[in-house]
């Protein structure tokens, strides 16, 4: 850490020092910038915090600490930021904006051309205005009117709009995050949440969330109760369980219509099941029932989401904020306590993962076939430059009976898009229904009087007929414009209507063409094609958030792109996306196929696409996967989407939901009170089998390794010091080969343990070896000649455990407790004994995490110091004593 | 007064798994394995063997590199620079652990180590030019190879490739997912990279990939790029990697000079002359270099490894013992006054008989647990065996639980004895027991009872009314008068699974650190002198050779009298 700051500070000084020129922009991303702020000094660089969510610290010039900063007072002399807990926008000057999201700390300096910027953990947003801010990174200096930066690296926002929701979400109202409420009838305050306690499990690059609520009902009496919870954005809800007579019942997936049905019935008879419902936007809504008095109740909700790209690391990050403060809050990251604090009003959670864990191809194979995602990282490497230049932007406005509803909205992203437009750029808006209107001859410049004419022709037009989207596109064509932006539900309802047919037309024009989809029925099937071959983004626009991100990058300066992307699989593979894509510099597409079972596995995709008005192809081997839960359920939820817009068949759909244990729009999750119920109603648990399996620990199983998920590989002890632990890996028996690769450059085979059902090996942890988290990679050569690899953490800990000793006068004696030091780090006390002075020893119990406790019944009239022998998981040990005085 | 120096040491390793081979100029080819740098002629028969007891850094070879005509040796214990002839001798050694590959650029010479790329002569690995966390830090600094190509310096590392760009190294994209590069070859103006993801051929900034799978070196074979890895060997034939080769389990490296190739891995050795590959025949020696235990039967020494089962070493012949009831995983051996072998293994208790036979208790038979981690006899001929969960007393009949009467949890029971008194020793992870044979007044002595540095038990050794317990970080120590015991500690550490032994009036310790001897009533441990590995686990004597196992193979000692 001494050496990283020591790397920053020297990055700035080389900035502040003597003019001369400056690095170039990196490409032709850097958009133009205002004149700079000359000869700013830190006396006079007017800093101000116009949003705190959590707390902000800064260090002033001189000063060794960090300092609480207040909402709104001048930040002047300021060197470092810090936010803690959430995030929070300095204003720089009248216009310029510095974004920090939760946890991030940035260091500052004034120099001739503006005002550097280095970021020394999490991640910030920069918008120059009349003070240019410029962003410091290894790789040099950047500057832009708009950079999203981070320890590594510097991108312009417009290219990676969605990394910048949290700037975003700093001007928008604070709303819950990630935590659900529990409403007892009318009396709110008779259920308080006592504890939430956040599980995330990483399966590839996804994390497996599981947000146990422990609310407390403190009404005297039985009452019903009402859970509301918002599904993150860009989750995807699999699972809710919910505590039933002291048992935590999983829900299933059932046909929407039967689980109402057996819903009704129940209730009726005065039992309580549970209906989880979509109620609005990400919210969904569960009845509760009993809410016993004085009692606690457990509600889990599991979904996923996609963990997060630091430049080349990866992190769990997420949001964690309530209503009301949480009384307590622990968050672990694949069984690590990453975070465990009391009271918290709401923080942003960004817990690194192992690169070593986020592997590029990931297999699940299951009866019904064999499901493979993989990560492409598209090359730009001797990509030719693109010109940037003044913009003719045509905006196409859905003004059909359809957008009806959505009317302010579609205003809101016209008002949005043409905020965007520079001063050189100009603009025509289309009207669009049956038939096309301009609202201008031809391109106007984009000042105040000009964008309220367009919003105002717009409002003036009453919604009605078809929407023909062949029809705007070919009076587009017309104005040959350089981007296109649709707004609208995205829905072709008269003329042509195809999406492949559209597609060809939409490139005719030869222009970017994106799309902000609003409406209830808004749909993306369409317009991810048309903006996939065209270069283009579709994004669907629910709130005033996605608003702004689509502003951002909907026209976005002219960079590299790859148009027409499309991920192409071995013949009989069903892929996703299966839509064109439009890739700019540090895109990823993440692809997942499902292939017949028992077919050879894939062996290799390709991307293709256009680069530089050049086919791109990107080939990529597939040999080596790594076995990794949930894959059949990211493809499944973009399998029910096409189910749903090619109309297929309810019963089909309803069977992929239940099977892979996927939502759709035609399945309910029901929690019923307890297994015979569950038999009664012929409602199978597939559900409750998935999260055992899931969830279970070492145990010998003797399954096959692709139905049983690398998490039932096992390494023990996985904490250690250095000795001889072994590895069991439940591969087939009929394997042909498991290999076990050390990080210390050994190999060895495991040999296959008749008695155990497993692939067994042992290893020797050299004395040498430095203490820290190191991963084991078990390649698994199957029968057929298909291979997986599995990665397994071990910790080697040769460190002594600290722990704080204290005694307290009880009844009777003296209540010694030893507690963990490092609150949040993992659970590292494991034993304690306590050496009293005729000799005996007291152990102490463990009674909540990192806390052991034991009364010696005693009395004392003399002060009396006692020998504390404290352990940890590795069999460290280390002696504290504690002296007591007579009370 | 007189000391011993060692006269003969003479060292057996298993050669058989192969990590490095570099062909000579003469033909010869130089193999470094896990027991040491080896020379075979061109039929793979073993001319000469090198190992730390010959000066070498360490017995088990990391990596050969032939930089600018000086040899780099790479092991488990650093690196060195190395001419062979008349003898080893080191001209230079390394700030490293050790040394994979290496290259020669710009006029100097530059080695891929653990530690990252070094420039021979400076102190420090090259620095970098991003900054990342340290799970990343370690991972790219861990280097396996370097090539040049079109000028530029690349670094094959765990954390991706890197290439120098003005003194430091950069990360250079190849493909999501490739992170960790296994071996590289320059080829022109293109730069093949071997991944544990597969092949890919990166000319002026394209990258082009070939699968492969796993992947842990290439070279030009016969002029065609062959990588080799997890499954044997594979050629790039018109795009495409096809199977090419010795077919193995996992091949570690491939070289080429002169015609003459090699390649070879945990199976073992092959050589390639006029288009052929032959498998070299194993050449003879223990079944692995990690050895955990001996046990002496009149002129037989019993040789237990860590995963690779039994052997016997007799007139300086090595036989395996091995059986489907005898598991390979051995933690401890004792052989009976009746010349049964008792061996202590992961999954039971196994005892060979006099006629070869193998008979094996586990938990079904009525052991505490099925893995056995130590043994001793008992005055009346029964075995007391100390496992992963409790000990017992195995006899005639059903295995009899100890502590059971109690209740007490043993959990781990690393060392077992039986003092002259009779009673009965447990050495545990939470400090010794001492009780009796029919299982009454468990004592248990700690660190919270002073007795103990640490409670990780090891190794327990008596003679008298004294014993001595060797634990796992806080050394020997020494209790006295055994019914109520007084501690005194002896010091050194890290004392090995049933590290401790008497050998005529000293104790010997097998430590992590080397091997230790000391007068039973003395506290000053004295070094033993050069040994194949610091890790040493067991010593034997059969006469006037004293036998010491260690984690990278055995030596057989005898020594000479003489005056200080």
């Amino acid at each position: 850490m001494r050496t990283e700051v020591l790397v920053l500070t020297s990055l700035l000084t080389a900035a502040c020092g003597a003019p001369g020129p400056r690095p170039g922009p990196s490409d032709q991303t850097t958009a133009p910038v205002a004149p700079a702020m000359a000869n700013l000094s830190a006396a006079t660089t007017p800093l101000r915090a116009v949003t705190i969510r959590g707390t902000l610290g800064v260090r002033r010039e001189g000063a060794q600490t960090l300092e609480p900063m207040p909402l709104d007072a001048s930040l002047v002399g300021v060197r470092e930021l810090k936010a803690d807990r959430r995030g929070a926008v300095i204003a720089v000057g009248a216009d310029a904006r510095i974004y920090l999201r939760g946890g991030s700390h940035v260091v500052i300096a004034e120099g001739r051309d503006g005002l550097r910027v280095a970021v020394k953990t999490g991640r910030a947003r920069l918008v120059s205005g009349q003070v240019a801010l410029v962003a410091v990174t290894p790789g040099g200096e950047q500057t832009g009117a708009d950079l999203l930066v981070d320890l590594d690296t510097a991108t312009p926002t417009s290219a990676r709009p969605e990394l910048a929701a949290f700037s975003l979400a700093l001007e928008t109202p604070e709303t819950a995050r990630s935590v659900g409420t529990l409403e007892a009838g009318e009396r709110k305050d008779a259920v308080t949440l006592k504890r939430l306690e956040v599980d995330v499990t990483t399966a590839g690059d996804l994390a497996v969330t599981e947000v146990a609520h422990i609310f407390h009902s403190s009404a005297s009496e039985q009452r019903e109760g009402t859970f509301r919870f918002p599904v993150p954005d860009g989750a995807m809800l699999i699972g809710l369980a919910l505590e039933v007579n002291g048992k935590l019942m999983e829900g299933e997936i059932v046909e929407k219509e039967k689980a109402r049905q057996v819903y009704e019935k129940i209730v009726d008879e005065m039992l309580d099941p549970a209906l989880l419902e979509w109620e609005e936007g990400n919210w969904f809504k569960l009845r509760v029932f009993p809410l016993e008095p004085n009692r606690d109740k457990r509600v889990v909700i599991r979904y996923l989401m996609p963990l997060e790209r630091m430049g080349t690391d990866w992190q769990y990050a997420a949001t964690i904020a309530g209503s009301e403060p949480i009384a307590e809050l622990t968050v672990r990251v694949d069984g690590q306590v990453a975070l465990s604090e009391q009271q918290v009003g709401g923080i942003d959670v960004a817990v690194p993962v192992p690169s070593a864990r986020v592997p590029a191809v990931m297999r699940e194979i299951r009866p019904d076939g064999v499901y493979t995602a993989v990560r492409i990282t598209p090359t730009f490497e001797g990509a030719a430059p693109v010109k940037a230049g003044p913009r003719k932007v045509a905006i196409v406005v859905d003004t059909s009976r359809s957008s009806l509803e959505s009317r302010p909205q579609e205003l809101e992203v016209l008002g949005a898009a043409l905020g965007t437009l520079g001063d050189q750029d100009t603009f025509v808006v289309l009207a669009s229904d049956v038939a096309t209107q301009a609202q201008t001859k031809s391109f106007v410049a984009p000042t105040p009087e000009a964008v309220q004419a367009a919003g105002e022709f717009i409002r003036a037009i009453e919604p009605d007929g078809a929407t023909d989207i062949a029809a705007a596109l070919v009076a587009v064509d017309a104005l040959d414009p350089t981007d296109v932006v649709f707004i609208g539900d995205g829905i072709a309802t008269w003329g042509e209507r195809q999406p492949k047919a559209l597609a060809e037309q939409a490139l005719h024009i030869g222009a970017p063409i994106s799309a902000a989809l609003v409406g209830k029925g808004a749909s993306r099937e369409l317009w991810s094609e048309i903006a996939g071959v065209t270069g283009g983004r579709a994004l669907i626009v629910k709130s005033h958030q996605d608003v702004a991100q689509f502003a951002l990058g909907a026209l976005a300066p002219a960079l590299p792109r790859i148009t027409g992307a499309r991920v192409l699989g071995p013949d009989g593979a069903v892929i996703y996306p299966a839509t064109a894509m439009t890739l700019a510099p540090g895109d990823e597409v993440v692809a997942v196929m499902k292939t017949a079972a028992g077919a050879p596995a894939p062996a290799a995709v390709r991307l293709v696409g256009m680069r530089g008005g050049k086919p791109y192809l990107q080939e990529v081997a597939l040999t080596v996967a790594t076995s990794t839960q949930r894959v059949a359920q990211r493809w499944a939820r973009q399998e029910l989407a096409r189910m749903e817009l090619t109309e297929a068949p309810r019963e089909e759909i309803v069977a992929l939901s239940t099977n892979l244990g996927v939502l759709s729009p035609y399945t309910s999750l029901l929690v019923l009170e307890s297994d015979e119920m569950y038999k009664q109603f012929q409602i199978e648990r597939k559900q409750q089998q998935a999260q055992q399996l899931a969830q279970a620990g070492p145990t010998v199983t003797g399954g096959d390794l692709d139905s049983l998920g690398a998490r039932q590989a096992s390494l023990s002890p996985d904490e250690i010091q250095p000795g001889d632990p072994e590895i069991k890996i439940p591969a087939p028996a009929d394997a042909q080969s498991v290999v076990v690769t050390f990080p210390f450059g050994e190999t060895k085979l495991a040999v296959w343990d008749d008695e155990i059902q497993a692939w067994m090996v042992r290893f020797l942890i050299d004395l040498s070896t430095p203490d820290g988290v190191y991963t084991v990679r078990v390649t698994v050569t199957q029968a057929d000649g298909r291979i997986d690899v599995l990665q397994l953490p071990y910790t080697v800990d040769t460190k002594a455990p600290l722990a704080t000793v204290t005694a307290v006068k009880v009844a009777g004696g003296y209540k010694l407790r030893v507690k963990q030091l490092a609150p949040g780090k993992r659970k590292d006390l494991d034993r304690v004994e306590v050496t009293l002075p005729d000799g005996t020893i007291l152990l102490l119990a463990q009674t909540e995490w990192g806390l052991f406790e034991g009364v010696w019944a005693t009395t004392l009239d003399a002060p009396v110091t006692l020998k504390v022998v404290v352990r940890d998981n590795a069999l460290n040990q280390a002696i504290q004593s504690v002296t007591i005085e007579p009370s | 007064m007189l000391a011993l120096l060692v006269a003969t040491a003479l060292v057996h390793t298993d050669l058989s798994e192969v990590r490095a081979c570099l062909p000579q100029s003469d033909g010869a080819i130089l193999v470094g394995t896990g027991g040491g740098l080896v020379r075979v002629d061109a039929t793979g028969a073993v001319t000469q063997t090198w190992t730390a007891m010959d000066g070498l850094p360490g017995t088990r070879i990391d990596g050969l590199a032939l930089i600018e005509g000086e040899l780099w040796v790479g092991t488990d214990a650093g690196a060195a620079a190395v001419t062979l002839e008349p003898t080893l001798t080191v001209t230079r050694t390394a700030a490293t652990t050790s040394v994979h590959g290496g290259a020669w650029f710009e006029g100097a010479r530059y080695l891929a180590t653990d530690e990252g790329v070094l420039k021979v002569g400076t102190a420090k690995p090259l620095p970098y030019a991003e900054k990342a966390a340290n799970a990343a830090k370690r991972n790219r600094a861990r280097t396996s190879s370097l090539a040049v190509v079109d000028g530029v310096l690349y670094a094959g590392t765990a954390h991706g490739l890197h290439k120098l760009t003005k003194g430091k190294l950069a990360l250079v994209t190849i493909e999501s997912g490739a992170n960790e590069v296994t071996g590289l070859l320059a080829d022109g103006n293109t730069l093949y990279v071997a991944t544990t993801a597969g092949l890919f051929a990166r000319t002026a900034d394209v990258v082009q990939a070939y699968g492969g799978g796993e992947l842990r070196a290439l070279a030009r074979i016969d002029g065609v790029i062959t990588v080799v890895g997890v499954g044997g060997t594979q050629q790039l034939d018109r795009g495409r990697l096809v199977a090419a080769g010795p077919k193995a389990t996992v091949l570690a490296t491939i070289a080429e000079q002169g015609g003459v190739a090699c390649t070879g891995g945990i199976d073992g050795l092959w050589l390639r002359a006029a288009q052929t590959w032959t498998a070299v025949a194993r050449p003879p020696g223990p079944p692995a270099n990690d050895l955990s235990a001996l046990a002496v039967d009149g002129t037989k020494l019993y040789v237990g490894t860590f995963d690779h089962g039994l052997a016997v070493l007799e007139a300086g012949t090595w036989r395996a013992i091995t059986s489907p009831r005898l598991d390979r995983r051995i933690n401890a051996i004792h052989v009976a006054s009746d010349h049964r072998v008792f061996v202590g293994t992961a999954a039971g208790l196994s005892i060979v008989g006099t006629d070869g036979v193998v008979s094996t208790l586990g938990k079904r038979d009525g052991l505490p647990a099925r893995g056995v981690l130590s043994l001793a006899p008992l005055a009346d001929g029964r075995m007391l065996v100390g496992t992963l969960h409790g000990a017992a007393i195995v006899g005639t009949g059903r295995p009899i639980h100890l502590a059971a009467k109690t209740n007490l949890d043993l959990g781990n029971v690393w060392a077992v004895a039986q003092d002259a008194t009779g009673a009965l020793w447990l050495g545990t992870t939470t400090g010794l027991y001492r009780g009796t044979v029919d299982d009454q007044n468990w004592t248990r002595y700690a660190v919270a009872t002073g007795h103990l540095r640490d409670d990780w038990v090891m190794a327990i050794v008596t003679r008298g009314d004294t014993l001595w317990a060797g634990t796992y970080k806080g050394g020997v120590t020494r209790l006295d008068t055994l019914a109520a015991p007084t501690a005194t500690h002896l010091g050194d550490g890290w004392i090995n699974p049933g590290g401790l032994a008497f050998d005529g009036d000293s104790l010997v310790a097998a430590t992590m650190e080397g091997l230790r001897t000391s007068a039973l009533d003395g506290a000053t441990w004295k070094p033993a002198g050069t040994l194949p590995s610091k890790d040493v686990t067991a010593t034997a004597r059969i006469g006037a050779v004293q036998f010491v196992a260690t984690r990278r193979g055995l030596v057989a000692r005898s020594f000479t009298a003489t005056t200080p």
